[in-house]
């Protein structure tokens, strides 16, 4: 039998934030520091987040099963190129560190508000054709 | 580290105490890595002036979202960590959501979170608020005879549909501070109330009303087992209860006929103290820390009775204090009792 997949009615639309920090992971687990970042980069600049209002919006999803914990290193845990210098391990322990990774129902919720989201421009598209006609 | 980014991290530090504990647990230490970063990742040039005001803006930052981050982690509840991304087993599985599981967590003592411990202080703070208004009313000259019936009676309906919404989701421990509550008002224990006055006995029939209608809603009598389970399993909730029904008529026992300027301190100040005795011990997780924030709270009630008013009151008032202390603590020696026969029947 097919697994049923719960319904994402009651998490559509999905706030900027977090539509982002979903989209962020869809290529992959990261860390918070990581998602962070990207945030900021995917948004242009326009979606920058404090570290409060990132693990608040993670608490959010872990508890909605929309994403994952794991502990351990991922590609995107590497230290290169992350700001750490000798003598950074008194605030990192970067071997432990726990990333985040979504889980498939948060790959559905996030194909879901793609849709939505390619419905809406789909539809200004076709409405201002007509308007333009 | 420089000093300026050593201050931020130590202010910072700071800040995260102001989250839910839970919330703490769980991701102070990655937050404050990931802060760390973020400081480091701020510097156009070491030592330049503009990765200092960077930095302060990161920190600025952090601070102006600082309530909305924290109302969020109010709803923060603690997960299963995933250990190693290698288990296929644990992959891409949506964290499962059963109904009733949460309840049962609470029945054994789990702590509330943020949110449940306020909605239980509610029927405390609705309690002084009410007598409070009453009190201005008469002091200043708009007072109205009715008043002093709707004010009581908009606590007690209060207290009767927060115990609907409690019933409905079984008997959580926050709820048990509205039905100490309704007991407060139905059973009148000191012939104080108006409501009583006003409906009689009929004052019971809302109350009936209310748990029929919760029954309905859960469609079964399931959150009436769970609310002698969540006692059996739980004692001090019972002292919870008795806090609720018999310590708030102590706020204005003493005075409700002379509303002085002392006197309406004296009941905003004992409001917020029962209030604060209720969301310690809903947030406490241990019996005994539980035990303590209610015996703190009435200690300082029975202080207050003999700082600021005259000494035989105060005394009277301490005296009542004690007993009902006394009182409180008979659901935790059930408790004990329990533990020492457990553990004894496990040699």
């Amino acid at each position: 039998l097919p697994e049923q997949v719960p319904s994402t009615d009651h998490l559509i639309p999905l706030r900027e934030p977090t539509f982002f920090i979903l989209l962020t992971l869809s290529q992959g687990s990261k860390h918070g520091y990581a998602i962070l970042r990207d945030v900021e980069t995917l948004s242009e600049g326009r979606v920058s987040l404090s570290t409060g209002t990132l693990y608040g919006a993670l608490g959010r999803l872990l508890t909605q099963g929309l994403i994952q914990r794991v502990v351990g290193d991922t590609p995107e845990n590497s230290v290169e190129g992350k700001g750490y210098e000798n003598g950074d391990e008194a605030y990192s322990s970067v071997r432990g560190r726990k990333a985040y990774r979504l889980t498939q129902f948060g790959r559905h919720v996030l194909d879901a508000e793609i849709g939505r989201l390619q419905a809406l421009l789909s539809a200004t598209g076709h409405w201002m054709g007509r308007e333009s006609l | 580290v420089n000093h300026l980014e050593r201050s931020l991290i130590a202010l910072y530090a700071l800040l995260l105490r102001l989250f839910p504990p839970t919330f703490r647990a769980e991701f102070a230490s990655e937050m404050q890595e990931v802060f760390f970063q973020a400081l480091r990742g701020a510097r156009p040039e070491p030592s330049s002036n503009r990765r200092r005001i960077e930095m302060i803006r990161l920190f600025l930052r952090e601070i102006v979202y600082l309530p909305a981050a924290i109302w969020s982690a109010l709803e923060f509840r603690p997960v299963q960590v995933t250990s190693g991304i290698e288990n296929p087993l644990d992959q891409d599985r949506p964290a499962p959501k059963v109904p009733g599981v949460e309840v049962d967590q609470r029945w054994i003592g789990e702590p509330s979170g943020w949110k449940e411990a306020l909605l239980g202080a509610v029927p405390f703070l609705l309690y002084g608020l009410a007598y409070l208004l009453i009190a201005l009313s008469e002091r200043s000259g708009f007072y109205h005879a009715d008043f002093r019936n709707y004010a009581p009676q908009m606590v007690f309906y209060g207290s009767v549909i927060g115990m609907l919404v409690g019933c409905v989701n079984g008997f959580p421990r926050w709820s048990y501070g509205y039905l100490g509550m309704v007991l407060h008002f139905t059973l009148d224990f000191f012939n104080e109330h108006f409501s009583v006055i006003v409906f009689g006995q009929q004052i019971w029939i809302p109350v009936l009303i209310a748990l029929g209608l919760g029954l309905l809603i859960a469609r079964s009598f399931r959150s009436l087992e769970q609310l002698l389970q969540g006692v059996w399993r739980d004692w001090p909730r019972l002292a919870f209860l008795a806090y609720a029904a018999l310590l708030p008529i102590y706020t204005i026992i003493f005075f409700d006929s002379d509303w002085g300027i002392e006197e309406l301190y004296g009941l905003g100040f004992d409001t917020l103290i029962l209030a604060a005795g209720a969301v310690v011990f809903l947030c406490s997780r241990m019996t005994w820390q539980r035990v303590v924030s209610l015996q703190v709270s009435m200690f300082l009630l029975a202080l207050r009775g003999i700082l600021f008013l005259d000494w035989s009151a105060g005394l009277t008032l301490f005296l009542f204090v004690s007993f009902w202390t006394a009182l409180l603590l008979i659901p935790v020696l059930f408790s004990l009792v329990r533990w020492g026969v457990k553990s004894m029947q496990a040699r």
